[in-house]
């Protein structure tokens, strides 16, 4: 065949399948051939098939132009054969053609496969073959012969299809496991009112299983008041309205008496001709939150209404570009407007400058951590407007940020009365402690004074007995003379109980100055000569005893008359033993004085160093009663104490706290 | 020129109870020297400067020694005391004085201002004769009388 000529395109269609009427000569024949060939070749090209016709035995292959077309050569370029053909598919696709006509042949069935080829110009293009074979009589495969379309574009097509498709696929399984997955209730309404489609979450909210939503409406779940309140939005989404964030309340049919919240948004799902076909919706319950919030709002309300009465100023400043926002009380405070703009230097003016360097001092370590919990402050503002000056009590929390000073937000409170009332309070006290300082002061004169001049009368009383007693005697009965001589004793001990109270009321009134006293040499003076302790005849031990810091006179006396107390009580014919030590007791020093004495019964013990108490009967002790009071009076002012210890019966143990002295200080030698 | 003084005694006492104990407390010592008692402090500046009633010396002569209490209407004693050291026609005149107690500050306030002695009330008899065994003036030893002599002069 020779188609040399470029022939316009034409399409025609002959109807061949009739037999022609009567036998054509061999001319007309061929021409007829030639003709058929020609618009077969046509129909073909127009088709953009390419026909091949391969000799199995000899691997010969016989292409029509197009076919070179189809592979990048120009007609007749070459020379086709099996193994021409066989370079150009790709490898991986070879397989499969061969195992495809292989099979057909095998199976005198026709064959169709695609494959790719590689074109002489390197372009990959997919090819589709049918294809059939020719038999011999024998049934062996003579040629096997088809068509190869390009089918590339289609392919690619089916490429893009499939991947979008898988695109699509994988999206929609996203979409599904985030929409099983959403903590946020997600369900889709039909027209019919019905759940279609409910996700867990929306089950767990509605309190029924997601699946038993499916197919009934939510009158059914959700029951007939809710679905009175949301009817109206439905009818609104269906007309094509989206509707976000509507707030719906009410109690489900399963929990009644729970009052609950949500927060659902309603968007309408539409077919492809635009009309709503269902709703989709999304649901939140906030019963929580409101519950929160109406805390919230109460507390607010609470605080608001605390604010107000307590008449509360609110600051807020910014530690770090150092402004400060102020509400209403402050700013009518320090008397400034709305639209002043309030700095920390704006505000120190108006502050009491006597107020100032303590302020200062505390706002420069409101963020010590951790020593600050919390800025507190008092300080005089004087106002802006009015001039007058107000006492201010201010708190502060600080806040830090990364460690460093952020924020401190606080209240003022305006304490103007109260300090008025704590100065005329501390005026009170003062006066009162004055006229009470003045009242024991002319007590203790008293006492002074009334002992000083019973002194006299004493005196003169005893002169007389003495006198009659003396030189008179003879003239005197025996009885006169007992009268006397118990006029002379009761004189006597009169004198003592004076003198003792002189003493009392002189260690109570007269200045005290304190120094280091070297305590064991004072004992031990003591005991070697006070009268007393050396008639008695008693040991005593005194262990070493550390100095302390005390009043010297007043020192000797207590420890005298305890020591002589010692001596005194004990029982009669028992020699007194006594002995002196001392430990560290705290923050001070203790001495015992313990003796074999007789021993104070607990009971007693309360009132031992009061004034006039005498416990033992005085026939057998001789005593005023105000040994003890001296003690105590001294030693508590020397910023001591004094107590016994005694179970009545085996001797007693007084003890004495006294301060020790301070360091560096030598003691007096 | 030294002034002539007086085996007089001069006792500056306001309690008559005081009064009567150094007394006897004398007595007893068998010091038998002439008193003079006077009952406050200005009646003893006046007594011993020679004023008013006391301006007779046969009557009111000067004392060798004073025995002045230091609680006194008027004058107290130690004003007394420092009044008299002020006094040059007084200087040769010992002054002792006597106080209820024996406060270790008026002691030596006293010795301060120029007192001889000090003495607690009632001076004892002991007390006394101690003390004007140390006077060093004539007078009195040349007048003392035994004490049994004046009891018995007492007695009667």
């Amino acid at each position: 065949m020779n188609v040399s000529e470029p022939m316009p395109p034409c399409c025609c269609f002959d109807d061949i399948s009739e037999p022609s009427t009567r036998p054509a000569t061999l001319l007309e024949t061929q021409r007829e051939l030639s003709d058929t060939a020609q618009k077969l070749q046509l129909a073909v090209d127009a088709a953009q098939m390419g026909i091949f016709e391969w000799n199995v035995s000899s691997g010969r292959v016989e292409w029509s132009p197009y076919h070179y077309r189809l592979y990048g050569y120009e007609p007749d370029q070459e020379p086709v054969d099996y193994e021409f053909w066989q370079k150009h598919v790709l490898p991986k696709d070879l397989p499969g053609e061969l195992n495809a006509f292989e099979t057909a042949k095998a199976n005198r069935t026709p064959w169709s496969n695609e494959y790719r080829i590689r074109r002489k110009d390197g372009q990959i293009r997919w090819l589709s073959v049918r294809g059939q074979f020719v038999y011999d009589n024998n049934g062996t495969a003579v040629s096997g012969c088809g068509v190869v379309f390009d089918v590339t574009e289609r392919k690619e097509q089916e490429e893009a299809l499939r991947q979008s498709e898988a695109i699509a696929l994988s999206r929609l399984a996203e979409i599904q496991t985030l929409y099983a997955a959403s903590p946020v209730g997600l369900g889709f309404i039909d027209r019919s009112m019905r759940y279609v489609r409910v996700n867990d979450a929306l089950g767990q909210i509605n309190g029924v299983p997601a699946n038993e939503h499916i197919g009934r409406t939510i009158e059914e779940v959700l029951g007939n008041e809710i679905w009175e309140s949301v009817k109206p939005i439905y009818d609104r989404v269906f007309q094509g309205e989206t509707i976000l964030n509507v707030e719906v309340e009410g109690a489900l049919p399963r929990d009644p008496h729970h009052w609950r919240y949500w927060l659902v948004s309603y968007c309408p799902v539409r077919t492809d001709d635009g009309r709503p076909m269902g709703a989709a919706i999304s649901v939140q319950e906030t019963t929580e939150l409101r519950k929160a919030q109406d805390e919230l709002r109460l507390s607010e309300a609470r605080f608001r209404t605390a604010k107000t009465a307590a008449r509360l100023g609110i600051y807020d400043s910014d530690a770090v570009n150092g402004t400060t926002k102020w509400d209403e009380r402050m700013r009518e405070l320090w008397g400034f407007d709305g639209d002043v703009e309030i700095t920390r230097d704006l505000a120190m003016k108006y502050i009491h400058p006597d107020d100032r360097p303590a302020l200062q001092r505390a706002l420069d370590h409101a963020f010590d951590v951790p020593i600050t919990k919390t800025f507190v402050a008092e300080y005089r503002v004087i106002n802006a407007k009015d001039r007058k000056v107000r006492w201010i009590a201010a708190s502060g929390i600080p806040l830090l940020k990364d460690g460093k000073p952020f924020r401190l937000v606080g209240t003022v409170q305006e304490i103007t009365e109260r300090k008025v009332f704590e100065a005329e309070l501390e005026r009170l006290v003062a006066e009162r402690t004055a006229s009470l300082r003045e009242a024991i002061a002319q007590m203790e004169e008293f006492s002074y004074t009334v002992s000083h001049d019973l002194r006299a009368p004493l005196r003169a009383l005893r002169v007389y007995a003495g006198v009659l007693l003396d030189s008179f005697a003879g003239e005197l009965t025996e009885e006169a003379q007992q009268c006397l001589k118990r006029i002379n004793v009761n004189a006597k001990s009169l004198e003592k109980m004076v003198m003792d109270v002189l003493t009392f009321s002189k260690v109570a009134r007269t200045d005290m100055p304190m120094q280091p006293v070297a305590t064991e040499r004072l004992v031990r003076n003591i005991v070697e000569q006070c009268p007393t302790i050396k008639q008695s005849k008693a040991t005593i031990h005194v262990e070493t005893l550390p100095d302390v810091l005390g009043n010297e006179p007043s020192l000797t006396q207590a420890f005298s008359n305890l020591l002589s107390n010692a001596v005194k009580f004990v029982a009669t014919s028992v020699t007194p033993f006594v002995r002196v030590w001392s430990e560290r007791h705290g923050e001070k020093i203790r001495f015992w004085i313990s003796d074999n004495g007789i021993g104070i019964a607990p009971k007693y013990q309360h009132r031992l160093f009061s004034m006039f108490e005498r416990i033992h009967p005085d026939l057998v002790y001789e005593g005023t009663g105000v040994g003890l009071a001296i003690v105590r009076k001294a030693v508590e002012r020397m910023g001591g104490k004094v107590g016994v210890e005694s179970d009545g019966v085996h001797g007693s143990k007084f003890w004495i706290d006294l301060q020790p002295p301070l360091p560096d200080e030598n003691p007096i030698k | 020129m030294k002034t002539q003084l007086s085996n007089t005694i001069l006792l500056v006492e306001d309690s008559r109870d005081d009064v009567y104990a150094f007394r006897y407390a004398l007595k007893r010592s068998g010091i038998v020297n002439p008193v003079q008692v006077v009952t406050d402090g200005q009646k003893a500046i006046d007594y011993l400067a020679g004023v008013g009633v006391y301006g007779d010396r046969e009557l009111c002569p000067l004392p060798f020694v004073i025995f002045l209490d230091l609680k006194l209407p008027y004058v107290d004693g130690f004003d007394v005391l420092t009044w008299i050291r002020t006094q040059r026609e007084l200087e040769s005149i010992a002054v002792v004085m006597l106080s209820g107690s024996a406060e270790d500050r008026d002691q030596a306030e006293a010795h301060k201002l120029g007192a001889r002695n000090y003495l607690v009330k009632p001076p004892t008899a002991e007390t006394l004769i101690a003390l004007f065994d140390s006077l060093d003036n004539l007078w009195h030893s040349s007048e003392r009388i035994s004490m049994s002599t004046v009891f018995s002069a007492a007695r009667i």
